[in-house]
């Protein structure tokens, strides 16, 4: 239960080709799980692993990783991943393992504790039912301690086998995406608690404490930055801010202080008391504010609706994110008379108001009603109501609510296409537009500290990733960073840093704006681990490349081709109007749609990069091989070309 | 249990003249003294023994202490990381010299609070150990009140007796070498403080005018930042 899993040359039989976190994972269900099992099948695996970072003194270290056949992609299941913050992994570690892996189903309900290396598992009949901040408080009690153990637990959603069903730990982190709480509810699984008085060892202990303080001196900090900022700190403006008057308003009355995941120095989370809310508590992000923008329709003000609706949804346990798109398409569908309120039992009168927020997630929570059809996730949903409804879908696809677009961020087009489920990574997106200047008056990095900091990562390819022009949107750096930042991404969730801050291209504390990534994280690994594996950029980005290829022939052993690496139809038809990039660093306006041929041209250059076969966007033999995964080639055998 | 004894003008008086009158080591080795040789009586009346002494034991007052802002503190448990880094090379929050509890569902600023030793005016631990393995750290000119680890016991009297004043005991136990620990500041740079992510924690040197902190020294620590925090949320101590 040392941290790392090596403190010499790793003899252990994952770490060394997968790290830790999103590789284990990966390796995990590679060796353990058929193609065929479904999400909810006894066999499917759920497994949760740390990282060698995690519960160490590294920046960010509260995070880990999970994996498995998910309920909620469509319209295939598949194999996919969703993160967890606050401090469930570094209290697993202080527990004594690093990663738990569940396979089975149990007759009867049950949680699982584990406490200095006992695993016991324990009925759950007086908790089953319960919504996930009551059932965590029992726990607590049940297990008589004043320390409160770190504890993941579904909702009533969970229980009912929804496909958007998340896991809650603490008051509001989430394994939010792949309905991996159905999974549970399917295994019978309620909640697992873990704590510990065991040690998370380090290599090199002051190595680590200089490393993260240099790395922590790159996040945001509160003290140096003007009072509006520094009053309530990173969390005011990432989650109000958005909306100026109306979130700053809300702030002074409500909110009451930035809240964060184990080691993290920013603390992203809005922590607020709101009176007749169910509990004290924190959300972020889309968690918070997917009601918000209904609320601010309907009472010109951000009053304690949203703020409600979203403590409602992390304690009954449903994906916001799925909700957030959701309120979109209810909306268009009653405005085109295709549900009514009559259908479906929502008061569709009273959008903005809590009563429909909690009308809308009770029923999905308990698949009551027209909610029986929503607990199947959007996508399902549109099929069973049918009539058009799928058309109405926008910022959807393959089962997932989208964060970016991807007319605009060609990058993230290609990620949006190849990935098992939303890429919802940041760190490149902010780099091209949060962060800029000239996009918005948060910004802080001029055009010329932009194309610096491209080219210092990514050289020519990167000047040529930044021209989302019209005339650069389709050109072969698009591809080669999609490429690159995937191979990152796998190893940055593998050791594992928050996707919030790292990658660290840009930073406000750097000089000329330079952040710390790639050149900090094999210094970092070595300071936790005292391994030599991964010595610098190029083998940091050959392990990312080995895990990415290992989860694509899951995939590919699941069924998946290039056919299925697609954008969302209305890529092609509608278009999207917004700021883009030019290669000088700059911004113009851009109003336009995908091009199909264009951007199946982009596909191509991209599968030539990743040393995929072209034609059917498989992983070749020759590639495996180069990457160590001989046995997975060996697997997938005939159907790989050369 | 006894409850703090209020300063007053008076006895401040007494105190201040016999620490002119004493200097640093020798008080040390006086109080050192003192224990020998009424140990069993420090065992029976533990915190009673400042009612019933005082004039006859001094100890001198820490150079600096730690206090929080719970409106500041994100529960993000940093302190308790690089507390235990830097002293074992380890994460290990069980070994944390300074401990955040926590309720994630608590509504309010005080659903994190650290808990720093305060490194008291008069301790209560110090006087109840039976090996007199706590003491003052001259050395380093902190003067924080600090457990030899080589001398311990294990016997927990100093945790209890924190833990009897202060609920949360600021001591802990190390199982696996049966040894108590707890806070030495760092020798004068307490980590905690400087990696502090939000600036709860403060490493505060003044001193009361006749030269001691107060018992009760976790004052909330306001500075300008916190200032627009709406005031009923905020609790004065």
């Amino acid at each position: 239960m040392t941290s790392g899993k090596c403190l010499e040359i790793p003899t252990e039989k994952y770490s060394s080709k997968f790290i830790g976190g999103r590789g284990i994972n990966a390796k995990i269900h590679w060796d353990g799980v058929k193609p065929s099992t479904k999400a909810f099948d006894p066999e499917n695996i759920f497994s949760l692993m740390t990282g060698p970072t995690t519960g160490t003194f590294a920046p960010q270290s509260g995070k880990s990783e999970v994996g498995g056949k998910a309920a909620q992609p469509y319209p295939f299941e598949s194999y996919t991943r969703s993160g967890l913050g606050g401090r469930f992994g570094p209290y697993l570690k202080f527990a004594g393992f690093d990663g738990l892996i569940i396979q089975g189903k149990s007759t009867k309900p049950v949680w699982i504790n584990i406490e200095d290396g006992v695993v016991e598992i324990r009925s759950a009949d007086h908790l089953w039912g319960l919504a996930t901040d009551e059932t965590q408080k029992t726990i607590w009690s049940d297990l008589g301690s004043s320390k409160k153990s770190a504890i993941l637990a579904i909702g009533p959603s969970g229980e009912r086998l929804s496909r958007i069903a998340s896991i809650i730990h603490d008051s509001g982190s989430a394994l939010g995406q792949g309905g991996f709480g159905g999974v549970w509810g399917s295994k019978n699984l309620k909640a697992i608690s873990v704590q510990g008085t065991g040690s998370i060892e380090v290599a090199d202990p002051e190595k680590l404490i200089e490393i993260s303080e240099f790395m922590r001196g790159l996040l945001f900090r509160a003290h140096d930055r003007p009072p509006k900022i520094s009053q309530h700190g990173y969390h005011r403006i990432n989650n109000l801010l958005e909306y100026r008057d109306y979130g700053e308003a809300w702030a002074d009355k409500y909110s009451v202080k930035a809240e964060a995941c184990f080691g993290c120095p920013v603390g992203c989370r809005t922590n607020a008391v709101v009176p007749d809310s169910l509990q004290g508590g924190q959300a972020q992000c889309e968690q918070l504010l997917w009601y918000a923008k209904h609320d601010i329709a309907a009472h010109h003000e951000m009053t304690t609706a949203f703020w409600k609706a979203a403590k409602l949804a992390d304690s009954l346990a449903v994906n916001s994110w799925e909700l957030s798109v959701m309120m979109d398409w209810l909306i268009d569908l009653n405005n085109a008379g295709i549900i009514t309120s009559e259908d479906t039992g929502l008061p569709f009168d009273k959008v903005g108001e809590y009563e429909f927020a909690e009308s809308l997630i009770r029923k999905i929570a308990y698949r009551e009603g027209f909610g029986d059809v929503l607990a199947e996730g959007l996508s399902r949903a549109a099929d069973i109501v049918g009539r058009d409804s799928k058309n109405y879908l926008r910022s959807y696809h393959r089962g997932f609510a989208n964060q970016f677009d991807g007319r605009l961020l060609p990058v993230f087009a290609l990620k949006l296409a190849m990935e098992s489920r939303l890429p919802n990574e940041h760190d490149f997106y902010f780099l091209v537009t949060r962060d800029l200047v000239e996009y918005s008056e948060f910004g802080w990095l001029t055009a010329e500290e932009l194309v610096s900091i491209v080219k210092d990562v990514w050289g020519e390819m990167g000047l040529k990733a930044i021209d989302r022009t019209d005339s650069g949107m389709y050109n072969e750096g698009h591809a080669y960073v999609a490429k690159w930042v995937q191979d990152y991404e796998c190893v940055k969730k593998s050791m594992i840093l928050c996707d919030w801050f790292f990658g660290n291209y840009a930073s406000w504390y750097g000089e000329k704006h330079r952040g710390c990534t790639p050149n900090i994280e094999p210094k970092l690994f070595k300071a936790v681990t005292g391994s030599d594996i991964m010595p610098d950029t190029a083998s940091l980005l050959k392990i990312g490349e080995r895990i990415f290829n290992l989860e694509r022939a899951i995939m590919t052993r699941e069924g998946r081709t290039r056919s299925y690496d697609t954008v969302p139809d209305y890529y092609y038809t509608e278009k999207a109007v917004g700021k883009v990039t030019r290669q000088d660093g700059h911004m113009e306006v851009a109003r336009r749609t995908l091009k199909q041929v264009d951007f199946e041209e982009l596909k191509s250059k991209y599968y030539t990069y990743r040393g995929w076969d072209i034609a059917t966007g498989k992983p070749t033999k020759k590639k495996l091989t180069e990457l160590g995964l001989d046995d997975v080639s060996e697997e997938l055998g005939k159907e790989l070309s050369y | 249990m006894v409850e703090a004894r209020e300063k007053n003008g008076e006895e401040d008086t007494n105190q201040l003249s016999r620490r002119k009158f004493i200097g640093g080591i020798t008080a040390a080795s006086i109080a050192v003294t003192v224990f020998g040789s009424s140990t069993y009586q420090l065992w029976r009346t533990g915190m009673d023994f400042w009612e019933g002494s005082i004039g006859k034991l001094v100890v001198a007052t820490s150079n600096g202490y730690i206090v929080f802002d719970p409106a500041l503190c994100t529960g993000c448990q940093s302190c308790e990381v690089v507390c235990t880094t830097s002293n074992y090379g380890e994460s290990n929050n069980s070994l944390a010299r300074i401990q955040v509890l926590r309720d994630p569902f608590k509504a309010g600023i005080e659903n994190f609070a650290p808990t720093p030793c305060l490194q008291c005016e008069m301790p209560h631990c110090l006087p109840v150990c039976p090996v007199a393995a706590l003491k003052i750290d001259y050395a380093s000119g902190t003067n924080a009140r600090v457990i030899d680890e080589d001398e311990c016991i294990g016997c927990k009297k100093c945790l209890e007796a924190c833990g009897a004043k202060h609920v949360v005991p600021r001591i802990r136990f190390n199982e696996e070498m049966n040894t108590s620990l707890k806070c030495h500041l760092c020798y004068g740079e307490p980590k905690c403080v400087k990696y502090c992510s939000n600036g709860s924690l403060k490493y505060v040197t003044e001193k009361l005018e006749d030269g001691s902190i107060h018992e009760n020294n976790q004052t909330i620590f306001l500075d300008e930042r916190a200032n627009d925090i709406p005031r009923r949320l905020l609790k004065r101590v």
